[in-house]
């Protein structure tokens, strides 16, 4: 059994893992990591099965104090991590002795970064997924993000995992991002459409697990009639009546009543995910 | 394919390359489709990763496993298995704690006869959504129709019955809600803990309880399912 403390809890700190896939008919979201690539990096390097649920950092990490001798690896963003005062870099694992302390300091790097201590984090479980999800208190802690002060609780199983080693990418960040036409493009106007290819978007700091809402010249539309409810997925791209946009993510809702006038496919969605707070990009042109 | 008759409904099919489709039907009908839905998704074909319902598309997110034939399986699908509907009562208590002022500005209804309509009405579970453990009913007389408001404020408890539109909903976990509540349900609809989260299926009917009270709070101490309630298992 290996314990950590967490002396910080960081900006949005929860556990997640590769969420619960299947149970959107009953408006309940996926969840899981925003960016699984790192999430299943993390556990690979830890020595964990890439499922495991590991802990997900958002632009501000958190202090933890380890109470025991284990493993641990940090994958994505580069947030400045020390581990007792020295440098250390994400993408590696290390080891860490009773009272060590890891922490991180202010970061442009990416928004992301994935913490897993090698063994079984003991905690709670909705519909086999241990992903956090606030808004119906689902997995982890009652969906509730990690606190100050909390412990988490690692078991080691005595047998050994087998270790898929695939070659994945590694994710970096971009400036054009590639989108697809979603069900209601046609509402863009040509001169929305203008807007869209050919002007920057910033992500603003109104965002959360839920969406993300964009930054940028307003995207003109032809006349929204009230539209009643339809099916949404992470990486839908709503159009506010404002001209705003904003991007679905992994604890979106599974229905809204606004034109989807784009997407992002998984890896697109990754890339966006991975973008910290003010960074700016484009939409290529399909 | 350019179209799909599934269930005796014709659906136009609109595949977004290798990643969803969406079908459409010229009839709204969230019931219907919620109906569909479910049959799909109990039939978890291979190329088929979530199912999601609303009263005007069905959209089925979609996988490698993909190909031209693969809608074809869908015709497989005995849909009359998940469209068999049953008689169910639910037990509510409509506490004086509820929204009755705003049911009386905005209907012209006093608490008594807005009640007495709710329980003589036709009313069906129709689909799932927007938020997890939220349950659209059907059925509702236009007279007790009650608009959405425009800021959603009020703390919903869990097992809230609320008007909002032409539905009547159920919000099974709290969250915040923007429809006008009514009262509360002495059994439970939705457990996070089970799969699948809930028993009732689309075309289920529902008949309401009153309950005083004092049975109210008797009933919700045994916390039982709405099924259980209605001996079934």
């Amino acid at each position: 059994m290996a314990s950590i403390k967490f002396i910080q809890a960081g900006l949005m700190t929860s556990v997640q893992d590769l969420g619960r896939p299947g149970l959107m008919y009953y408006a309940i979201p996926n969840s899981g990591a925003l960016n699984p690539s790192f999430a299943q990096e993390a556990n690979l390097l830890a020595g964990n099965p890439i499922d495991a649920p590991v802990i997900e950092c958002i632009m501000t990490g958190p202090v933890i104090e380890y109470q025991d001798r284990c493993r641990f690896a940090i994958c994505g963003a580069d947030m400045g991590w020390l581990l007792d005062g020295m440098n250390i870099k994400p993408g590696q694992s290390y080891d860490a002795i009773p009272g060590s302390i890891l922490q991180s300091r202010s970061t442009n790097d990416m928004k992301t970064a994935y913490i897993s201590v090698e063994g079984i984090l003991q905690c709670q479980s909705s519909f086999n997924s241990s992903s956090s999800y606030h808004f119906a208190g689902l997995g982890a802690h009652s969906g509730q993000r990690i606190k100050k002060h909390q412990f988490l609780e690692f078991t080691i199983e005595p047998e050994e995992h087998l270790i898929q080693l695939e070659f994945r990418p590694s994710l970096e960040l971009v400036h054009v991002l590639n989108i697809q036409p979603g069900p209601e493009f046609n509402i863009i106007s040509s001169e929305g459409i203008d807007t869209l290819f050919n002007t920057s978007f910033r992500i603003t700091p109104n965002s959360n697990r839920m969406g993300s809402k964009l930054q940028g010249q307003p995207v003109d539309h032809k006349k929204m009639d009230r539209m009643g409810s339809v099916p949404l997925l992470p990486g839908f791209i709503q159009l506010l009546p404002s001209g705003q946009l904003v991007v679905i993510l992994q604890d979106g809702q599974t229905t809204g009543g606004y034109p989807r006038i784009g997407y992002l496919k998984k890896i697109e969605l990754e890339r966006f995910n991975a973008m910290p707070l003010g960074y700016s990009f484009d939409f290529s042109k399909f | 394919m350019t179209s799909l008759r599934l269930h005796d409904y014709e659906f136009t099919v609109h595949l977004f390359e290798n990643d969803f489709i969406i079908l459409r039907s010229s009839r709204i009908d969230g019931t219907i489709n919620a109906e569909i839905s479910l049959g799909i998704l109990n039939q978890r074909p291979k190329f088929v990763d979530e199912v999601i319902s609303s009263p005007s598309e069905i959209l089925l997110k979609i996988n490698e496993h993909f190909h031209e034939k693969s809608l074809e399986s869908l015709y497989l699908i005995d849909f009359k298995s998940t469209s068999r509907s049953r008689q169910l009562k639910l037990p509510v208590f409509f506490g004086h704690e509820f929204e009755w002022d705003r049911v009386d500005l905005l209907t012209g209804l006093s608490k008594e006869v807005y009640i007495e309509k709710l329980v003589e009405a036709d009313l069906t579970v129709s689909m799932f959504g927007f938020i997890p453990g939220f349950i659209y009913i059907d059925g509702l007389p236009e007279a007790l129709y009650v608009p959405r408001k425009e800021n959603p404020a009020r703390h919903q408890s869990p097992n809230t019955i609320a008007v909002g539109g032409p539905y009547l909903g159920i919000y099974s976990i709290p969250s915040p809600g923007g429809w006008t509540s009514l009262g509360q349900a002495a059994v439970t609809l939705f457990d996070p803990g089970t799969l699948p989260p809930t028993q009732l299926n689309p075309g289920d009917k529902l008949q309401l309880e009153i309950l005083e009270e004092e049975e109210f709070i008797n009933l919700s101490n045994q916390s039982i399912t709405l099924l259980k309630y209605n001996g079934i298992h």
